[in-house]
């Protein structure tokens, strides 16, 4: 009898540790995704294949206002180049359903864009990281296979405030990481148009 | 012979005003085709319930949005993307207006599982206005409304618009469009405190993870509701996980999972938002709702 209760007491903990388990897997973070794209030029470009270990990665769409906002403040570029010479690599995703590689590289030429923005048409790869945004901000650590920070580009979806007042999400992670830190924002709401599947 | 050559050509000053003329000419095409070619989804205008004011009255003032088939704009929590419609109006000294209404919005959803609020067709945001007890020295007062929005269809489009309205003093003018505003007063949410709500609720908490709270909101309806959903207002640190339903008989069983964001701080206790639900009539009905966070607190910083 007293086996038939702790078998039964042992199931129940097992149970509603599944349960809890089921239910955190909306607490984490999204899942570290190989990529493999072509980008504007026609490489094909892997995200294991980089010897970078930090990746930031951008989901854009170039009809979207939110974009061409930040595109003309060169909030992406500027900060793109400060980290060039800092083992991080800047690649764009373009989950935009009709859109080309084409479309991609006029947009690379019109702004003068040297970092892959690779062609996700399809949408696979924005669908695995849960992109819902453009823009949608991603750090991945290739080396761990983890994402350490996810959301928006910084904390002013209307672009009303001086920008020398605008928290940079993205950047703030990224000094910390260069740091040898953990990022402290690790995670917070994105803005923007939806992504166009 | 040269005179007649002057005659036939131009002058360098001649040319120059010709080419500048086909220039400008020509940019004002350019310019034209591309205008048109830009969608206008939507267009807003500034309207009253009253055609003129007189002192200590009470009135209403609100942009009505007209949008175009296909399109949307947003709520005040616009849900994954877009933007929240904004609506600020600028009042003469001694005017006080309360805060805008909102009526009960639509859900809308895209491939990526995404989820957004808001209006399509039309809709108008408004506010009350009071005047003050003397309006000194004005044969007119003028109140400036500005909107702006974001619109989206398979494109999203930045909208602005710059509003005015002239209301003279004192006169007993009749007019104004007491129809529209009692028309969109029908489509306000009611309050959570009104006899009319049609159920009774709980709410329940569990923690499910050191980070998320799952709260149980148990709906006991007192009529047929069909299409019930949960539209929350979270402020920014605040993360929506995930809502779930469960409807039962005249029971309803929703379970929304939230957790604060890494790093950031609540500043309020509760969550706002709305029960959505189609009545019995097959009308669109909404009840404000708000939610205490008394057990995410003991988690996160309030």
């Amino acid at each position: 009898m007293k086996i038939i209760l702790r078998l039964r007491l042992l199931f129940l903990l097992l149970f509603s540790m599944i349960i809890f388990s089921f239910n955190t897997v909306n607490a984490k973070l999204v899942k570290y995704h190989d990529i493999e794209l072509e980008d504007q030029n026609g490489n094909i470009i892997k995200l294991s294949d980089l010897k970078e270990d930090i990746v930031v990665l951008e989901w854009l769409n170039p009809d979207c206002p939110f974009v061409q906002r930040h595109y003309k403040e060169e909030t992406m570029k500027s900060l793109s180049e400060k980290y060039k010479d800092k083992e991080i690599v800047w690649i764009a995703v373009n989950s935009t359903h009709h859109m080309t590689k084409k479309d991609n590289a006029d947009w690379a030429d019109k702004f003068g864009i040297s970092y892959p923005i690779l062609d996700d048409h399809k949408g696979d790869i924005g669908k695995l990281y849960g992109a819902k945004t453009t823009p949608h901000m991603y750090i991945v650590d290739n080396a761990e296979k983890k994402v350490n920070y996810q959301g928006a580009i910084d904390d002013d979806p209307r672009g009303s405030k001086d920008p020398t007042e605008r928290v940079n999400y993205v950047d703030a992670a990224l000094v910390e990481l260069t740091s040898n830190q953990d990022v402290s924002i690790t995670e917070t709401k994105p803005y923007g148009c939806s992504v166009k599947y | 012979m040269l005179n007649l050559y002057s005659n036939v050509f131009l002058s360098d000053s001649d040319v120059r005003s010709i080419l500048l003329a086909i220039f400008f000419l020509f940019s004002w095409n350019i310019s034209s085709l591309i205008a048109e070619e830009m969608p206008r989804p939507v267009k807003a205008k500034l309207v009253s319930d009253v055609s003129s004011v007189k002192p200590d009255q009470t009135f209403s003032i609100g942009v009505l949005f007209e949008i175009e088939p296909g399109w949307h704009i947003y709520w005040k929590n616009p849900g994954d993307s877009g933007l929240p419609t904004k609506v600020d109006l600028e009042l003469p000294y001694g005017f006080k207006a309360d805060e805008i209404r909102w009526p009960i919005p639509i859900h809308f959803t895209r491939e990526g599982e995404i989820l957004d609020y808001g209006y399509k067709d039309s809709v108008l945001l408004w506010a009350n206005i009071k005047a003050p007890k003397h309006i000194e020295n004005k044969n007119s007062i003028k109140v400036k409304g500005m909107a702006s929005w974001v619109s989206c269809s398979e494109i999203c489009l930045p909208g602005h618009a710059d509003l005015e309205i002239e209301f003279p003093i004192d006169t007993n003018m009749t007019g104004g469009d007491k129809e529209l505003f009692s028309k969109w007063d029908k489509k306000l949410p009611i309050q959570n405190s009104s006899l009319s709500k049609p159920f009774v609720s709980e709410v329940n908490y569990s923690s499910i993870k050191e980070n998320d709270i799952e709260y149980e909101i148990l709906l006991d309806w007192n009529s047929d509701a069909d299409n019930i959903e949960l539209f929350p207002m979270p402020e920014y640190a605040l993360n929506i996980k995930s809502i779930k339903y469960e409807n039962g008989n005249n029971t309803s069983k929703i379970l929304l999972t939230l957790s604060v964001f890494p790093g950031q701080t609540l500043t309020s206790k509760t969550l706002d938002s709305l029960i959505i639900y189609t009545d019995e009539n097959g009308q669109k009905k909404g009840v404000d709702f708000p939610i205490t966070l008394n057990h995410l607190e003991k988690s996160k910083n309030i």
